[in-house]
């Protein structure tokens, strides 16, 4: 009984400690680097976070963030990475400091001694206390669906990331080039749809990634549809079914979201919207336009081809001359400089 | 004096009320059905319903039921979504009025035995492993891994509770227990999950009624009629238990059979609804309590009472799901809490008499 006592005793001590240590390893600013440029970027929750540039150990939290980190050329100066984080393939070889933004270990995170992390909005505030409180800047900012209902185009706003990456890399040429290039297709597309009425634009049921889940995303106008759940009150609604069928929409759009797929599983995503009960009746299924893509392509510098994909499915006519698969591969070769593999929309 | 001829006529008298009490709810039942029917975000009302069903029931009247699209909105969402809110109600009321019944406790609810985390638990790890995985038959296998884990959940609560002799304390802390175990499962799965696996777990969660097919009705349908029977012919066994396991069993009931077969039954019935909604789980714990309320504690008219209570409750709230938001929807575990706890309160405000024995 005593011994048991004095066991647990020592025991709780000891964790006390160990709590107490690593917590004061933390919160101790480290010591600042000699004299360095500084400058100011604002992220996308509209923190103005000073960084000492040019970077030279950066972590990356997200996925499309490490995309653009290394189209700028900078692979090398990312010393940490989240799980998501896999493209290009070589990135693999650094080390993972968390499953996703939402809980990184920060203790391994801080090991790696990083001058800045950037991270999408998933990185929680308190966590975010927690590392500038170690002296260490976070710059939080994203390229997806932060706010659906913004209608800045998604290439428009990842430019303005790029350009601001750009800086704090000390890369502003390359970020220029990627985003000239961006916006050469953004104007490309946006060139061949201006003139359409709204009769020319099809009806567009976007189905997120488990049925019904929709989202009120102007992406599709920006592709020239219309999105059946634009005027919903809520941002990412569950649709009613009736509505959808009663809406009848003329293309049907549906994102696969695990990151391990082939062929196959597009297939078989487009075949259970095919083949749902009640949908029978619906122009896209008659017609079979129904289309299955993969996230990727709506995220970071792979945008335009996301763009491409999607005004092709709307408007085949007006872009039968445009391969949203080559631009992708073209994209891919030029800014990562390597052969892109697998497959990223369907059919 | 009240004579014995005069505690007969009262006792007749109350049993003709409370015949008349459930007749009622049946129609109030009715009414809600014919009003379910006619609503929705899509254009179809009473008159565009009614010709899409009675041209199925009699394709010989030659009806125009409308276009194909119509006929989908009546005959693949609204029509099932209604049959299972009815049979998924009655189902969890039921087993929750029973369970409460046999092991003597008004916190039960058909999920003691800790087969919601188990349900949520089996269908995560199927969602989070996703089509890369299963493939085509990703649904399918999600539905039955979260049965599959209820069952075990069941039974691990059985071998526990068997250690130390089959009561309502063992039964009910065992279940308190293996439901943690789950729930601290799901909760790891939840941790590690990607955003999209981790949002749609979150859902799963929350209850729908949104995806229901014919093919969920078809089967939980016999399951739960099975289980409402052999409850309701246990009603009797009920009424005794309630007076104590000695006056019961002095009476001839073997109490330990009959809990252990209504708990498995109301098990059963509940893991095959929440295996297809997700966790729907005011009904079965309020059902029974505003119907114990309303009509007392004899067990031959608190199951047939709580059973359409149930579903008279679940398919209001599914009906208001489906509107409330115009053309989006709520998950209807939501809606269920928000309508049932005021009706709840004001009931638990306004009776005067202790309903729990």
């Amino acid at each position: 009984m005593k011994k048991r006592t004095v066991v647990l005793s020592v025991a709780i001590i000891v964790l006390v400690i160990a709590a107490l240590a690593y917590a004061t390893l933390v919160y101790v600013p480290s010591e600042t680097a000699p004299e360095k440029e500084t400058i100011t970027v604002v992220d996308v929750l509209g923190v103005a976070v000073e960084v000492e540039v040019p970077v030279e150990r950066i972590i990356s939290l997200a996925s499309d963030l490490s995309e653009i980190i290394c189209a700028l050329g900078s692979e090398d100066k990312i010393v940490g990475r989240d799980a998501t984080s896999i493209f290009p393939p070589s990135i693999l070889e650094k080390p993972v400091v968390g499953e996703s933004s939402y809980n990184p270990n920060l203790e391994v995170l801080l090991e790696l001694n990083p001058d800045l992390v950037v991270s999408d909005s998933m990185l929680t505030s308190e966590t975010r206390q927690m590392i500038e409180g170690a002296g260490v800047p976070v710059f939080i900012s994203t390229t997806g669906e932060l706010d659906p209902r913004s209608t800045v185009t998604a290439i428009n706003l990842t430019g303005q990331l790029v350009t601001k990456f750009g800086l704090i890399l000390g890369e502003e040429e390359k970020a220029n080039e990627i985003v000239d290039y961006m916006e050469s297709y953004e104007d490309l597309v946006n060139e061949r749809i201006k003139n359409l009425t709204p009769s020319e634009k099809p009806l567009v049921y976007y189905e997120w990634y488990t049925p019904w889940y929709s989202c009120v995303t102007a992406s599709v106008t920006h592709s020239g549809g219309i999105n059946i759940a634009a005027n919903e009150t809520v941002s990412f609604p569950t649709l009613s079914p009736e509505y959808v069928v009663e809406k009848n929409p003329d293309v049907i759009i549906r994102m696969i979201s695990s990151s391990d797929h082939d062929v196959a599983d597009f297939q078989t995503m487009r075949e259970e919207i095919l083949n749902r009960p009640g949908l029978s009746g619906v122009k896209a299924v008659k017609e079979g336009r129904v289309y299955i893509y993969d996230y990727a392509v709506r995220t970071g510098i792979r945008i335009p081809a996301g763009l491409l994909y999607w005004a092709k499915w709307f408007h085949p006519s007006l872009f039968e001359d445009i391969d949203p698969a080559a631009i992708h591969k073209e994209l891919i070769q030029r800014f990562f400089g390597i052969e892109l593999e697998g497959v990223f929309a369907y059919p | 004096m009240t004579t014995t001829s005069e505690v007969k006529r009262l006792y007749v008298k109350g049993k003709k009320r409370k015949v008349l009490v459930i007749l009622s709810a049946l129609i109030v039942l009715l009414i809600t059905i014919v009003i379910s029917i006619s609503l929705g975000s899509g254009s179809p009302r009473f008159m565009e319903a009614a010709r899409v069903i009675l041209s199925k029931i009699f394709p010989f009247l030659e009806i125009n039921p409308g276009d194909t699209n119509t006929q989908n909105i009546i005959l693949q969402f609204r029509l099932p979504r209604i049959v299972l809110a009815i049979i998924a109600g009655a189902g969890l009321a039921v087993s929750g009025a029973s369970m409460q019944g046999v092991l003597r406790n008004p916190l039960v609810s058909p999920f003691i035995l800790g087969i919601s985390a188990a349900a949520g638990f089996g269908a995560a790890l199927v969602i989070v492993l996703g089509i890369g995985v299963f493939g085509p038959y990703t649904g399918y296998i999600k539905v039955a891994s979260a049965f599959i884990f209820s069952m075990l959940a069941m039974l691990m609560v059985y071998s526990i509770a068997r250690l130390r002799g089959i009561t309502s304390e063992t039964v009910i802390l065992a279940g308190v227990a293996v439901g943690y175990l789950f729930s601290a499962m799901l909760s790891i799965i939840q941790s590690i999950a990607s955003q999209y696996a981790a949002t749609e777990i979150v859902f799963w969660l929350l209850g729908s009624l949104t995806k229901v097919t014919w093919e969920a009705v078809l089967i939980i349908l016999p399951l739960v009629l099975v289980a409402i029977t052999l409850m309701i012919r246990h009603s009797w066994d009920m009424n005794v238990m309630g007076l104590g396991e000695e006056t019961a069993t002095s009476l001839g009931v073997n109490s330990r059979r009959v809990l252990i077969v209504c708990i498995t039954l109301g098990t059963l019935a509940t893991a095959s609804i929440i295996s297809f909604t997700g966790i729907i789980g005011f009904i079965g714990l309020v059902s029974p309590h505003i119907a114990r309320m309303i009509i007392g504690s004899d067990h031959r008219f608190l199951l047939p009472f709580s059973i359409v209570l149930g579903a008279i409750l679940l398919l209001c709230s599914d009906t208001l799901a489906r509107l409330v938001l115009m053309h989006s929807e709520l998950p209807v575990g939501i809606v269920t809490s928000l309508i049932g706890v005021p009706f709840f309160i004001y009931l638990l405000l306004s009776r005067r008499r202790l309903f729990w024995h």
